[in-house]
């Protein structure tokens, strides 16, 4: 049986451990972000909360995985130092969800996936698959071996 | 009888919330109540002392010192604080079993609920208000009706589920068109058999927007303080079920909390702190 590896809210793991998957519960308006490198068998998931570290510089110092502007590159860069490259590296993403409110106070999730994709186009990174907003909740697993993304949404699960 | 009246029926074979639970939230609700008068409470409860001696010791409530009895925690922590921890120890049991008509596995609703009342407390600080072990009971305990309710959303999951996804109902109000009656509503008339206090069965009771909800004397009134931090929660996705997303904002909440979108993420990047200080509260066990 593989090694579970737990990414919690404002988290994120590297590894190169190809018995180990990588899992994170309850993304919600968060976004899941799975990289891997098919090549070197290094994987990477972050978990992150918000759109832009501006909110709070500090927090953002001491948990860079909080927002999508300090944790995506983190979570780039981190690969790298396993060998990953960019060029092979497949990327997913799921999460970004909204609750139902017409007002827009509390659309973060729809704020992430535009941080997402702004800095994925600036940075020249194509995403695989996609599993984005609705007004569900999501659990992402990647495992190591394989490079396959299990995404659970709304109780079903599926390979993403 | 209707289906409505056989859920409500079905809340007998409940168990019965523990009497020195129910003298604990008499003791909230006293403003000369001391921590000494807790601790006659507390200490006859071999399992909830235990219980509470590790919630004691987890940094979440500022001890730096390890507290060995439940006199020492009394004297350090102070009444608010013991109560927060005395209610935890006490509600982790009414979410004894998985809630497998909300998809939720055991321990994912307690989850959600610790998650929701660390919330609370964050937002509290935010409006510069000083802790409140009311709400932080309200916040832990606002989901009790779905113990009861599970069952019958599972039976009727894919008619829920529909309504949900297809005329954008939220979750509560598809409970409510199919099976006669919501989990906060029922929620409501469990709290109310168990005796807690007035303030706290209506903080369950309305814990969504409902068109019927009174309005309270703005100063003590839970309602919009358990809102706000159950769908920072729900947002959050910490131990929620099917239902998790599908809740419906009430225009005017942020309003009366004069809170923007700002100000929602803030309380946001406050609560992955917190939760890490308050592992203690996932870990306490059922007795």
């Amino acid at each position: 049986m593989s090694q579970l590896i737990t990414i919690g809210v404002a988290d994120m793991k590297v590894s190169n451990d190809p018995a180990a998957t990588l899992v994170t519960y309850s993304l919600g308006s968060c976004i899941g972000v799975a990289i891997y490198d098919p090549k070197v068998r290094v994987g990477g998931l972050l978990h992150y909360m918000l759109p832009d570290a501006n909110l709070d510089l500090e927090k953002a110092k001491k948990n860079p995985f909080m927002f999508a502007d300090t944790g995506i590159p983190f979570l780039f860069r981190e690969a790298y130092k396993f060998g990953a490259d960019k060029r092979r590296m497949v990327v997913k993403v799921a999460g970004g969800a909204q609750i139902l409110d017409d007002h827009g106070f509390f659309n973060i999730g729809k704020r992430n996936q535009l941080i997402l994709k702004k800095i994925f186009w600036r940075n020249n990174v194509l995403v695989k698959a996609e599993a984005l907003g609705g007004s569900v909740n999501r659990t992402v697993r990647l495992n190591l071996s394989t490079g396959e993304v299990l995404l659970k949404e709304a109780g079903k699960e599926r390979l993403l | 009888m209707n289906l409505a009246e056989q859920i409500i029926s079905s809340i007998e074979k409940l168990p019965p919330f523990p009497e020195v639970v129910k003298r604990l939230m008499e003791l909230v609700d006293d403003p000369t109540a001391d921590a000494e008068d807790i601790f006659a409470v507390v200490q006859y409860d071999q399992a909830l002392t235990a219980n509470c001696l590790k919630l004691c010791n987890c940094s979440y409530f500022g001890l730096r010192q390890k507290v060995h009895s439940l006199r020492q925690a009394v004297v350090l922590l102070g009444t608010k604080n013991l109560l927060k921890i005395v209610l935890a120890g006490a509600g982790v049991n009414i979410y004894t079993k998985a809630q497998e008509g909300y998809g939720l596995q055991r321990g994912e609703l307690w989850q959600h609920s610790v998650t929701c009342a660390i919330l609370s407390q964050i937002v509290l600080k935010k409006m510069g208000r000083s802790e409140d072990p009311l709400l932080f009971t309200s916040s832990l305990l606002h989901d009790v009706g779905k113990v009861a309710l599970s069952d019958y959303v599972g039976k009727e999951f894919d008619i829920i589920s529909l309504l949900v996804q297809e005329q954008k109902m939220s979750f509560v109000e598809a409970e409510k068109e199919v099976l006669g009656i919501d989990h906060a509503e029922l929620g409501g008339i469990i709290s109310e058999k168990w005796q807690f206090p007035p303030l706290l069965v209506k903080a369950i009771r309305y814990h969504h927007p409902k068109d019927d909800t009174e309005d309270g004397r703005e100063d003590e009134d839970l309602v919009p303080w358990v809102r706000l931090s159950n769908l920072i929660a729900n947002m959050l996705g910490v131990g929620t079920g099917h239902d998790g997303m599908a809740c419906r904002v009430d225009s005017d909440l942020l309003n009366q909390f004069s809170l923007g979108r700002k100000e929602v993420q803030e309380i946001m990047a406050e609560f992955p702190g917190e939760m890490k200080k308050a592992e203690e509260l996932l870990k306490i066990t059922v007795h």
